[in-house]
């Protein structure tokens, strides 16, 4: 495999100012993630320290191994909804390692509205637990949760994606073997008392855990009956009598001691053997990347700079380098593992949709994980192209791309408008990840295209209803799409959605992808199987 | 697959032909038999070619190949096939764009001497910008379209002024 040679003019006046953007948008994007992560009410605090409870990071940090990795997800979930009273969505998830394991973590956040789940609370927890089943990775819930935020069950409760889904993943993901284990901290109350019930394994804190459909001011309001939280579901109830949770423990350090325990009787992981060689870093450093992302959404840039930070030894195979040159395909090495890289380079044309669609199937073939680096404003539109069947062709790559088997990991580099999404396995196409660098923008369109659009079909309506043509009326529309796009299209806005599994900083990605590579091979690869292309 | 070597200002193609019982290359067609290759150590080893024996030192960087033979050193470049097919673009005088397009801005002008890879000229098409830069060094002979004009695909966009075969520009 050659080495990539990069072009980049590092002392150029065109990198200077896109790194100065660049590390603006980390540096406020990593001061969002501080504020989310520590800055909580003292009164919240001094309440949870009175309980003698710790706040969830420090119980991930003891639980976790220590000096290894720990892959946040979506640390900005939730973070332009409810005026931001729901900091990372009100929970924590991630990849670590437990016990020599490697475990998707969710935990519950007590410091804010006593660990209540928000809607976005549920869309992560249930993402998380997606990862898990996907990925066959164990399991471990710190629970300590008031149960659903009342005031927006309608958006919570109900629907398919909704509360409902946590459980049927948690079934699901034992019907698999994938395991589970509880440790109950505060109160787990109704749905989210199936969290516990639900695990193989389930340990309480005394005094401070408990598990109950219904807690003490509801039982009182229901049937009278006066009782405390910890005679109505506590440790003693729980391990003596009921047999809903399995170990009491003392303390919540007690709790994560014995949690550990628990992990390290479970078997070693199975997982399927990747192509891989001993890994080496990339040649370029990984904080160029800032100089290489133009700070105009529209500039073009060359993937291979970017790939050439990314990848061990910044070597690529290249395949078809001469043919569907704005579609860059080819095989590398990251964290030694073997991937095939789908990147854009411009527009995709009919002879860049079909190669793409031809690697996607060389890799399925070849078992090697897929990785697709978006920066795409879509399939190429014109009367020429559609008559060589550039839809056709597009949809070949998306048949391809969907029904890979092999695992498929996104990164949103730039700009992801349109169709191209789509080819490009964008959130809809079950990328194992899908992370976001804190310049990308996302839309059906972008801004200003759909601003020229509507006020272009408001124009037409006037004209066609004979109505006055108001050049006030149109620049409103005009106006006020491009306003709402504006916050829409942002990756802050994405991520508060959870369209993605999280912001990273482009110098992490190398980082992320390791971590996420290293987990999705836990679970058996399927049969390569594909649907009908249109030719 | 062939191999492409060059050492000392000149390129040689290298294709293995046989393996057992010995090594057969052909090096720019010519035949060469390869026999008793002995690794003597991580660096050294001896061969035998054509019949006569050598004793080789042989360090690798990176692409580079630093051979000590007979009490010389040569430094040997393996130029990687694919690498190659990439770098191989035509060498035209005249710039044109794959899709129809806006020009956004224009970075130089009628008679400026341009080096490779040099920006010529930003358009604008499918909401992307991308920079068109020249493809080897020279003069701008055109500029055919002015900033803002919009062109169709495949025209051309600047000319630059054509090499005589004496390297000479006309």
């Amino acid at each position: 495999m050659s080495r990539l040679q990069s072009n980049l003019k590092t002392n150029s006046a065109e990198f200077r100012q896109n790194y100065r953007y660049n590390r603006a948008l980390v540096e406020v994007f990593r001061e969002k993630q501080e504020c989310v992560r520590f800055q909580r009410p003292d009164r919240d605090v001094q309440r949870l320290a009175n309980q003698g409870k710790m706040m969830p990071r420090d119980r991930i940090e003891k639980l976790l191994d220590p000096a290894t990795p720990f892959l946040e997800l979506s640390s900005l979930a939730a973070n332009m909804a409810y005026d931001g009273d729901s900091p990372s969505a009100s929970c924590i998830t991630g990849i670590g390692i437990v016990s020599g394991h490697e475990v998707m973590l969710h935990a519950d956040d007590p410091s804010v509205k006593g660990g209540a789940w928000y809607p976005l609370t549920v869309k992560k927890i249930v993402r998380c637990l997606d990862i898990a089943i996907e990925n066959h990775l164990p399991v471990v819930h710190l629970c300590d949760s008031a149960g659903g935020f009342l005031p927006l069950q309608s958006e919570l409760f109900p629907d398919k994606h909704m509360a409902g889904r946590i459980f049927r993943n948690q079934a699901i993901l034992s019907q698999r073997g994938i395991k589970q284990l509880s440790l109950v901290f505060g109160h787990c109350t109704a749905g989210g008392a199936y969290i516990p019930a639900l695990s193989d394994y389930a340990v309480i804190v005394r005094g401070t855990g408990a598990v109950f459909l219904a807690g003490p001011p509801l039982v009182k309001a229901a049937t009278g009956e006066d009782v405390s939280a910890d005679d109505l579901g506590g440790a003693n109830l729980h391990t003596r009598i009921s047999g809903t949770c399995d170990y009491p423990a003392a303390s919540e350090e007690d709790a994560i001691a014995i949690g550990r325990e628990i992990v390290a009787q479970w078997e070693p992981p199975k997982k399927w053997v990747i192509q891989r060689r001993p890994p080496d870093p990339p040649e370029y450093e990984a904080d160029e990347i800032y100089g290489i992302i133009p700070s105009n959404i529209k500039k073009q840039f060359d993937m291979r700079e970017i790939i050439a930070r990314i990848v061990d030894g910044s070597r690529l195979h290249e395949y078809k380098p001469s043919f569907g040159t704005t579609l860059v395909c080819g095989f590398a090495n990251l964290w030694g593992y073997k991937v095939g890289i789908v990147a854009n380079n411009g527009v995709l044309f009919n002879d860049s949709a079909l190669k793409g669609a031809h690697f996607i199937e060389l890799c399925n073939q070849n078992n090697t994980p897929l990785l697709f680096l978006q920066n795409i404003t879509g399939y190429m539109v014109g009367r020429e192209y559609e008559a060589r069947g550039i839809t056709k062709d597009g949809a070949k790559m998306i048949m391809a791309q969907a029904c890979s088997h092999v695992p498929k990991f996104t990164v949103m580099c730039h700009g992801s408008f349109g169709a191209g999404n789509y080819g490009m396995c964008g959130r809809a196409y079950d990328a194992r990840f899908l992370f976001t660098w804190p310049n990308h923008q996302i839309g059906v369109m972008s801004g200003e295209h759909a601003a020229q659009t509507l006020a272009e079909v408001k124009l037409r309506q006037l004209k066609r209803n004979k109505q006055p043509i108001n050049k006030n009326t149109i620049d409103s529309v005009h106006s006020e799409t491009l306003e709402a796009y504006k916050e829409q299209v942002t990756a802050e806005y994405s991520t508060s959605e959870l369209w993605d599994d999280g912001i990273i900083d482009p110098t992490d990605t190398r980082n992320a992808l390791g971590i996420a590579i290293s987990a999705s091979l836990n679970a058996p690869l399927s049969k390569n199987n594909y649907g009908v292309f249109r030719f | 697959m062939s191999i492409e070597l060059s050492t000392m200002g000149q390129s040689y193609e290298i294709d293995v032909l046989e393996r057992h019982p010995s090594l057969v290359c052909a090096i720019d067609k010519r035949s060469v038999i390869v026999t008793d290759i002995q690794l003597r150590s991580k660096d050294r080893s001896s061969i035998t070619i054509d019949g006569k024996p050598y004793e080789v030192w042989c360090a690798i960087d990176d692409n580079t190949a630093w051979i000590h033979i007979e009490g010389r050193v040569y430094s040997v470049e393996i130029h990687n096939r694919l690498e190659r097919l990439t770098l191989n673009k035509e060498d035209s005088d005249e710039v044109r764009s794959d899709m129809p397009g806006t020009v956004v801005e224009i970075h130089t002008s009628q008679g400026e001497t341009v080096a490779t890879g040099d920006p010529l000229m930003t358009i604008e098409s499918m909401k992307m910008q991308v920079i068109l830069s020249a493809p080897r060094n020279g003069t701008i002979d055109r500029i055919h379209y002015k900033t803002s004009n919009t062109f169709d695909k495949g025209a051309v966009l600047v000319s630059l002024a054509a090499v005589s075969h004496h390297g000479q520009e006309k």
